[in-house]
């Protein structure tokens, strides 16, 4: 058996798929607040950071999810960045006052919880 | 909520304060378009020594004159002559039910300009008005010039009733006694949470800098009197508003320039109300809105209708800067309303004092409400100096005793601000409170609360009068905030201090041709609004800064409290930004509760040669680069930032306080605010730089906005607590007005900006009820 075939049939990526949707979601809240006028905060440095940091952990997920990264050391810093990436964009929506992103950050971290602890490796 | 603990190295790269409020609330010079038009709508989902006696001028050790010695020689023929200034620029068209304003003849000032005659008064100031009113033509001339400075010898006066009523905001401070204090009682600290946006207007007046006109800064708070909200606005319009729901009434346009003429930004404080004690009914301008222009300008239009006064001035504008004859470096800018009392206007004006050396001379105009016509003006400054020195000016709002007749000016300090080797002189109305007789002019008392200002310390906001219980006594007390974070609690009928003035040593000036005063009056009971030691070195703006912070401390002069401006910088602190700034302090009169918002601001001042020196910019008077005129230095003034934009002292930066006037002890210290940098809000218990003032209600609660966060809150007025706090377009840096209409409370924001807070401007008039 080689490890060609393992990968071509994924195991199952629960936590990292959560994080994937909550950092959409996450991404489709940033980008309100980046344009609705009113909410203190509209077309700021900070929203518009916590915007590009919400697409970001969303993508780094999606390449977990997807089985993208072949080696150890890719998911291993991977994973490392996406626990960076949510907690500094939960960090930056608190300053925000935004607190709806902070509760899809929140669901982001559970899902990286599940994925470093109960997802399996696709190479295992 | 402490945020504190949460914050983060990483984050705080991204605090700063912008530059914080300033001398005469100045801010860079830009330019821009208004945008649209104006709109309404309704609802949507809630967003001398110590002691010493005052009835004639405090004086200081070097600093002070008898007042019959300070001797005042009359006007010559230039003052008595006056020549038009400026050029009409009114329209005379009505176009849907806006009023705009009256053609003016060129030439014409407004005014018939008869001959004016000076006379000294108390301290070194003088008082002229025209010949007729002087020899006795006029009923405003005193029968004898001298009874006026004995309070013995001074009739009680009768406060107008229109200005009476308890459901009215009558005035910018609410009232004439300046006590921001609403006796409504429907919203309360138990419902107070269910406050609800109940309309919005918008003006359409409103600038941020990036096009032809300069940025608006928009101070005003409403009036409401005559069933109607009254609104100035930046570009100097008057809207008449439905109190209830913000459907405008009527528009008066003056066309005004649009131009930053004194000031780097558009500015407006709002309007004056006048009415006639028994309005006759169909006759027009028995009730009177006044607004000032940049430029000068003085506007009276009937209240109900908005159409010019053609009674008033010249077709319903008076020039005021026909009597701006001495060191005419610069218009005599209207932008506070008018102080009213009977039918007298009192006008002071703001310029640019940080330009010059020497410039217009401090002048509080007293005109008749009704025609315009000059009843007096009272100089600050005496005749002898003023070729080079200058302003003294009053640019604050005042108020007035309405039983005594008295009105009582915050002086702000000489030019040019920060260097007084050329003005030694004694100056003794300079940085002072004073009290005028309203009839006459003249001073009755005064105290001054800087000798020789060297540190831009104007009196910046209007003296709080309430009367006090103490020792078994009801003392007739006024109450001066000042930048320096002193509040001086005055017997207003003397100006004798209620609690101690107590005269100390102050360092001596190390610049060469600079006399600092040798002692300058300290106040211990109230406790100042900021310590007497500057706060320290922030270790996190230290550490994000490899110790800048610090080795830049350790070189800058700080000797304490008044320490002089030096040639290697000097901590100022607090500095030209206070302290407390123009808004001042509110007062319950009921229990002697007084409230006022604060600064803890560090710039540093440092007097550069002059042949070393070379404006590279000037920004405003918040910082930047001075010329100073043509004396031996020019300026520099900076906030003590890190390279990373970060306060490199301790926080907290803004407080708000509450004092028990009956005791002089601080209640409460908390707090105000938050900074928001990049989007991003800092930990509340940073506190922020605030622009504005406290409204207190009968009911126990604190209406402000005035911080960098662009929110308005309700507070506990026993604790201090936030009870409640709404979104706004900007920071709201006007004082709200609280009204009663048709039985329901309502609360008003104007929601302007003000970029010395932050670059965010906007052009809300915001309402708050609660529910029906």
């Amino acid at each position: 058996m080689s490890g060609t075939s393992d990968i071509s049939e994924p195991k199952t990526a629960g936590g990292a798929w959560l994080v994937v949707a909550a950092s959409a979601i996450g991404a489709l809240i940033a980008a309100f607040n980046v344009i609705a006028v009113g909410n203190g905060i509209a077309f700021t440095f900070g929203a518009w950071l916590v915007f590009a940091s919400s697409l970001l952990v969303m993508c780094a997920a999606l390449i977990v999810a997807l089985h993208l990264a072949l080696s150890g050391g890719a998911r291993g810093t991977l994973a490392v960045l996406i626990l960076l990436g949510i907690l500094g964009t939960a960090t930056a929506a608190y300053f925000l006052t935004a607190w709806i992103l902070i509760i899809a950050m929140g669901v982001a971290l559970v899902g990286w919880l599940i994925h470093v602890a109960a997802d399996p490796s696709p190479l295992d | 909520m402490n945020r504190l603990a949460t914050s983060t190295a990483t984050l705080a790269l991204l605090i700063g304060l912008s530059g914080p409020a300033g001398a005469q609330d100045a801010a860079p010079a830009t330019d821009q378009p208004a945008t649209g038009g104006a709109t309404t709508q309704q609802p949507a989902a809630g967003q001398a020594q110590p002691d010493q006696p005052a009835a004639v001028p405090a004086p200081a050790p070097d600093d002070s004159a008898p007042a019959e010695s300070a001797g005042q020689t009359s006007s010559d023929g230039s003052d008595a002559e006056q020549s038009p200034a400026g050029s009409p620029d009114g329209a005379a068209e009505s176009v849907d039910g806006e009023e705009t304003a009256p053609a003016q003849s060129e030439g014409s000032n407004g005014s018939d300009a008869p001959e004016l005659k000076s006379e000294p008064t108390e301290g070194g100031g003088s008082v002229e008005r025209p010949a007729d009113a002087a020899a006795g033509g006029s009923d405003t001339a005193p029968a004898e010039s001298g009874d006026a400075t004995t309070t013995a010898a001074r009739q009680p006066q009768k406060p107008d009733a229109w200005m009476q009523d308890p459901n009215s905001w009558a005035t910018f401070n609410g009232d004439l006694k300046a006590q921001k204090y609403s006796p409504a009682d429907e919203i309360t600290p138990d419902n107070v949470a269910n406050l609800e946006k109940v309309w919005e207007y918008h003006t359409g007046d409103v600038s941020d800098g990036s096009g032809d006109i300069p940025t608006s800064v928009w101070s005003a708070t409403p009036l409401f009197v005559n069933d109607t909200l009254y609104i100035g606005t930046p570009f100097y319009k008057i809207i008449a508003l439905e109190p209830g729901t913000g459907k405008e009434k009527w528009k008066f346009d003056p066309h005004a320039k649009l131009e930053a003429l004194t000031q780097p930004a558009m500015k407006n404080r709002g309007v004056a109300y006048w009415q006639a004690e028994s309005p006759q009914a169909g006759e027009a301008c028995q009730k009177v809105v006044y607004i000032g222009t940049m430029d000068a300008k003085l506007y009276g239009v009937d209240a109900d209708t908005g159409k010019p006064c053609q009674t008033f001035g010249d077709g319903g504008m008076v020039d005021v800067n026909q009597w701006n004859t001495v060191n005419d470096k610069w218009p005599l800018s209207l932008l506070q309303a008018a102080t009213v009392y009977h039918d007298t206007l009192f006008l002071g004006w703001a310029g640019k004092d940080w330009t010059n050396s020497a410039a217009p001379p401090g002048t509080v105009f007293a005109l008749d409400a009704k025609t315009g016509k000059l009843k007096w003006m009272f100089h600050a400054l005496p005749n002898e100096v003023i070729s080079k020195t200058g302003t003294a000016n009053v640019w604050a709002s005042m108020s007035i005793d309405p039983e005594r007749g008295l009105l009582y000016i915050p002086v702000s300090s000489p030019s040019p601000n920060y260097y007084g080797g050329e003005r030694k002189e004694k100056l003794p109305l300079a940085t002072s409170v004073t009290a005028l007789d309203t009839d006459t002019g003249k001073v009755v008392w005064s105290r001054q609360l800087v000798h020789h200002d060297i540190w831009d310390y104007d009196t910046d906001a209007p003296p709080t009068l309430v009367d006090i219980e103490k020792d078994g006594k009801t003392l007739p007390a006024l109450v001066q905030t000042s930048k320096q974070g002193f509040i001086y609690v005055l017997n207003r009928e003397t100006g004798e201090p209620i609690y101690p003035i107590e005269e100390r040593p102050v360092p001596a000036s190390d610049v060469p041709g600079e006399e600092a005063s040798p002692t300058q009056p300290f106040v211990d009971t109230p406790e100042p609004v900021v310590g007497l030691d500057w706060p320290g070195v922030d270790p996190l703006a230290d550490a994000v800064s490899f110790g800048e912070c610090s080795r830049r401390a350790k070189s800058y002069r700080w000797e304490g409290r008044f320490t002089p401006p030096s040639l290697q910088g000097t901590i100022a602190y607090p500095p030209t930004t206070g302290g407390s700034q123009w808004g001042g302090g509110a007062v319950d009169p009921n229990t002697g509760t007084y409230v006022v918002n604060s600064n803890s601001v560090v710039q540093i001042y440092t007097l550069i040669p002059r042949d070393e020196f070379e404006q590279k910019s000037q920004e405003g008077e918040t910082s930047g680069y001075y010329a100073q005129g043509d004396v031996p230095y020019g300026f520099k003034l900076e906030t003590f930032l890190n390279w990373a934009g970060m306060p490199c002292w301790k926080g907290p930066y803004g407080t708000i306080a509450a004092y028990d006037l009956t005791t002089g002890k601080r209640k409460w210290n908390e707090p105000f605010g938050q900074v928001q940098k990049y989007g991003f809000y800092m930990p509340e218990s940073w506190g922020s730089v605030t622009i504005g003032a406290p409204v207190i209600t009968k009911s126990g609660l604190i209406f402000i906005g005035a911080s960098m966060d662009s929110r308005v809150r309700a507070l506990d007025i026993e604790t201090g607590k936030v009870l409640w706090k709404a979104l706004v377009d900007a920071p709201a840096v006007a004082m709200p007005a609280v009204y009663t209409y048709k039985g329901r409370q309502y609360v008003t924001f104007v929601a302007g900006g003000n970029t010395i807070l932050l670059p965010k401007v906007a052009d809300q008039v915001v309402t708050y009820a609660l529910p029906q």
